[in-house]
């Protein structure tokens, strides 16, 4: 656009130029039909305000600053437009930097779950494997007892069987076996046991 | 009973009957002679007849007056007797028998011939009761005790209960003898 704008600006000086030339002559013939000597200077400086008059002036200056506000209005069109892409990269930028760092932070939070399931299970596993071994170790010393147990019952019972048997017949037929019936029974171990008696009872009488 | 042999030979000869087996059997004869004795001596004393009339006594007197051809009605007799008795309590040996129930007279009457015949022939017998014994009895002489009751020997043949029992575990353990299943209730 400033290419533009120099190319204005030369093409009205251009025009201011040859504006000028044509006055100048015209001053020129009007100058010669008159008697009156005037210099280049003062010439020069009447056709300059001749030419660059109040209304020019404000024409020129209208036009420049029709000129600057486009100029103005074209860059801060290229600014919006530069600063919507700024921010849109910027956006995407982000967008991809905060994607990148949470995929990151989330890999090393998975990572360190991962860890501490690893560990937990590890941890349970060796609980687990501790807690079988003390399972079997009070396993066998549970059987251990139940078998000393079992043997100490199992003897008592043994120990006792004779009494056992023995109250469990007082106590199914005691009343139903007459003496009577016991003579024979009796009279045999009373023989069985007949030297050692008859060796007491001599003794003692 | 002759009067005119020696006590010593006397004790020796008398004859206990079976049916007087026990200590307090040999005191109640010993009382009864003496209950005699001061029945016939106050009869006499009463009545001036010279035949005595004997006042009944009882059958074990009875029968040991007649076993030992003793004649109640002659004092010497009779004091003959009651030496003898008091003799056979002081000298003779007592041996417990303890039964799980009360032993009928008949049933000491031949144990009482038993040990008459095979230890002493003035042996006495004291019964005791344990019901505990069930079959068979106690014997408890002067010094030692003979355990002759189910009980003792069934401790005595315990081992072969024992292995008579391990076998039976050993073949359920096996499988060969598995328990029979009751029925449900219901079904027949």
């Amino acid at each position: 656009m400033s290419f533009w704008w120099l190319i204005l600006i030369l093409v009205a000086f251009i025009l201011m130029g040859v504006a000028f030339a044509v006055i100048f002559a015209k001053l020129d013939q009007v100058n010669k039909g008159q008697k009156k000597v005037v210099s280049y200077e003062d010439q020069t400086k009447q056709e300059v305000e001749h030419v660059f008059d109040n209304a020019f002036r404000e024409e020129m200056r209208n036009r420049g600053r029709l000129h600057f506000e486009k100029i103005i209005g074209e860059n801060a069109m290229f600014l919006q437009q530069d600063l919507r892409l700024t921010t849109s990269q910027l956006n995407d930028y982000m967008k991809n930097e905060i994607t990148v760092k949470l995929k990151d932070e989330f890999a090393k939070y998975e990572k360190s779950i991962m860890d501490a399931k690893t560990m937990a299970m590890d941890s349970i596993k060796k609980t687990n494997d501790a807690i079988e071994e003390e399972r079997a170790v009070v396993s066998q010393e549970v059987q251990k007892q139940i078998l000393v147990e079992k043997k100490q019952i199992i003897d008592k019972f043994e120990k006792n069987m004779a009494d056992i048997i023995n109250h469990y017949v007082v106590e199914a037929i005691g009343n139903q076996i007459d003496l009577n019936d016991q003579l024979e029974h009796i009279l045999g171990d009373l023989e069985a046991n007949k030297e050692a008696i008859r060796e007491d009872i001599g003794h003692g009488a | 009973m002759e009067p005119s042999k020696s006590r010593a030979s006397q004790d020796q000869k008398m004859v206990l009957p079976m049916s007087i087996y026990s200590p307090s059997d040999i005191s109640r004869l010993i009382r009864e002679l003496d209950n005699l004795e001061n029945q016939i001596m106050q009869e006499q004393i009463r009545s001036k007849e010279s035949k005595l009339v004997l006042p009944k006594v009882s059958q074990q007197l009875n029968t040991l007056a007649d076993v030992n051809k003793v004649d109640l009605s002659q004092r010497t007799h009779r004091q003959t007797l009651q030496t003898a008795l008091a003799a056979v309590k002081q000298k003779a040996p007592v041996v417990h028998i303890s039964f799980s129930s009360e032993p009928s007279a008949g049933f000491m009457e031949k144990i009482a011939t038993w040990f008459r015949q095979q230890t002493n022939p003035y042996v006495l017998l004291t019964v005791g009761l344990q019901p505990s014994i069930a079959v068979g009895c106690v014997v408890r002489t002067t010094n030692k005790q003979f355990d002759l009751s189910l009980g003792k020997d069934l401790l005595k043949k315990s081992d072969l209960l024992i292995s008579k029992f391990s076998l039976k575990e050993q073949e359920t353990a096996s499988g060969r003898f598995m328990p029979v299943k009751s029925a449900p209730e219901g079904q027949s």
